[in-house]
């Protein structure tokens, strides 16, 4: 066995070549692990990026919804009132039903939000038509709305508002805000809910 | 161990690998191939690093919502039981409201035995799944003066429970609070 290496080493010829091939596999694993790495962590970055803008979104869904409430309530003849009105408005709109699974949009382009504005122009509309519940991003503006009138392009986003009536306290209203997207035809979501109640006196 | 620098020297030198490399040439190809492969890859660890904490930068966004609304529901549901309107002195003295529905079913506050510091009478509530994934609670603590003169509501959210039928944060648990004191 001595013998041998000891022959191996005196005859050195094609150690350069042998070196040279184990240094390439070496070299390629580690740019192919590179790569890999690389391809990665940029997809979870996008992924990341994605879902913070998901959630922030979703957040606004139920703010939106919450500030309706407020000021119905607030403005209304008697803080009932308000209430009624209000849960008349956005249950109008059959979609908004969480029964039905659809999901619902709002007028978010009204400008003003005062509640002559929500009386008269504030419109529930159903996600099922035309994609109406994608969300369109506008540079300008740094703003995203559900009105695809306006020079922008779509975010790839949709946000759908549903509302679910407590059956023990009509003075409850439970509001979901589902954002979704699709990234290579894997579709991910994010849902937050608020429970509003008529709690004004 | 003594540095032989003229054979470091000899390793930089220009000139073709002869064939029998020899003495201190030898294998350098393989040691660059592995230092190269090193610095790659700790590029390779940074990047899948930053990808890392991106993930978790963007599950903490989303975890301290599902926090602040169980919270915030939590809170309403209080406010809720607290107006006049509803029941007369509610949460004074030992008055709990006789029946409260909060999410559609029903919660029973129960009195602590010693009031907050400041406070003549404490009642507290916990509410469990919450929130889209069903999984967040939270705990309400409303302290209130006998006269009726100051009441603070504490609601303590929590995105993830142990348990569906408890408030109890697990150890990654994201906690919002939100007071109200009037």
């Amino acid at each position: 066995m001595f013998n041998y290496f000891k022959q191996k080493n005196k005859n050195k010829s094609g150690f350069t070549l042998v070196e040279t091939l184990i240094a390439i596999s070496i070299f390629s694993m580690s740019i192919v692990a590179l790569m890999s790495v690389l391809a990665t962590g940029i997809a979870d970055t996008n992924y990341a990026k994605n879902k913070i803008i998901a959630s922030y979104l979703a957040e606004e869904g139920i703010e939106y919804i919450k500030n309706m409430r407020d000021t119905y309530v607030i403005y209304g003849s008697t803080s009932t009132q308000g209430w009624n009105d209000f849960k008349l408005k956005i249950q109008a709109q059959p979609a908004c039903k969480s029964v039905s699974g659809i999901g619902c949009n709002f007028s978010d382009s009204l400008g003003v939000f005062d509640i002559a504005t929500l009386q008269s122009s504030m419109n529930f509309s159903s996600c099922d038509n035309n994609n109406a519940c994608s969300l369109y991003y506008y540079n300008t503006l740094g703003k995203y709305s559900y009105n695809h009138s306006l020079p922008g392009v779509d975010s790839g986003f949709t946000r759908k508002i549903m509302v679910t009536e407590s059956a023990n306290n009509p003075l409850e209203l439970k509001v979901t805000s589902v954002v979704s997207w699709s990234k290579n035809s894997i579709s991910y979501n994010v849902a937050f809910s608020d429970n509003l109640l008529k709690w004004k006196e | 161990m003594k540095i032989n620098i003229k054979k470091l020297k000899n390793i930089f030198k220009k000139r073709p690998a002869p064939y029998g490399a020899e003495g201190s040439r030898s294998g350098f190809v393989l040691l660059f191939a592995v230092v190269v492969s090193s610095i790659l890859l700790s590029v390779a660890l940074g990047v899948s690093n930053i990808a890392l904490k991106e993930m978790l930068f963007s599950t903490s966004a989303k975890d301290g919502n599902e926090a602040f609304y169980a919270a915030d529901t939590a809170a309403e549901c209080t406010l809720f039981y607290d107006s006049s309107s509803l029941v007369d002195n509610a949460f004074i003295g030992s008055n709990p409201p006789p029946l409260t529905y909060c999410d559609n079913r029903t919660f029973i506050f129960t009195k602590k035995s010693v009031p907050d510091i400041g406070f003549d009478s404490t009642f507290t509530f916990t509410i469990y799944r919450l929130g889209s994934s069903g999984k967040s609670c939270a705990t309400v603590t409303i302290s209130k003066m006998n006269d009726n003169s100051k009441t603070k509501v504490t609601s303590v959210g929590y995105n993830n429970s142990q348990t569906l039928i408890s408030c109890i944060p697990t150890a990654a648990s994201v906690q919002r609070v939100i007071e109200v004191v009037y």
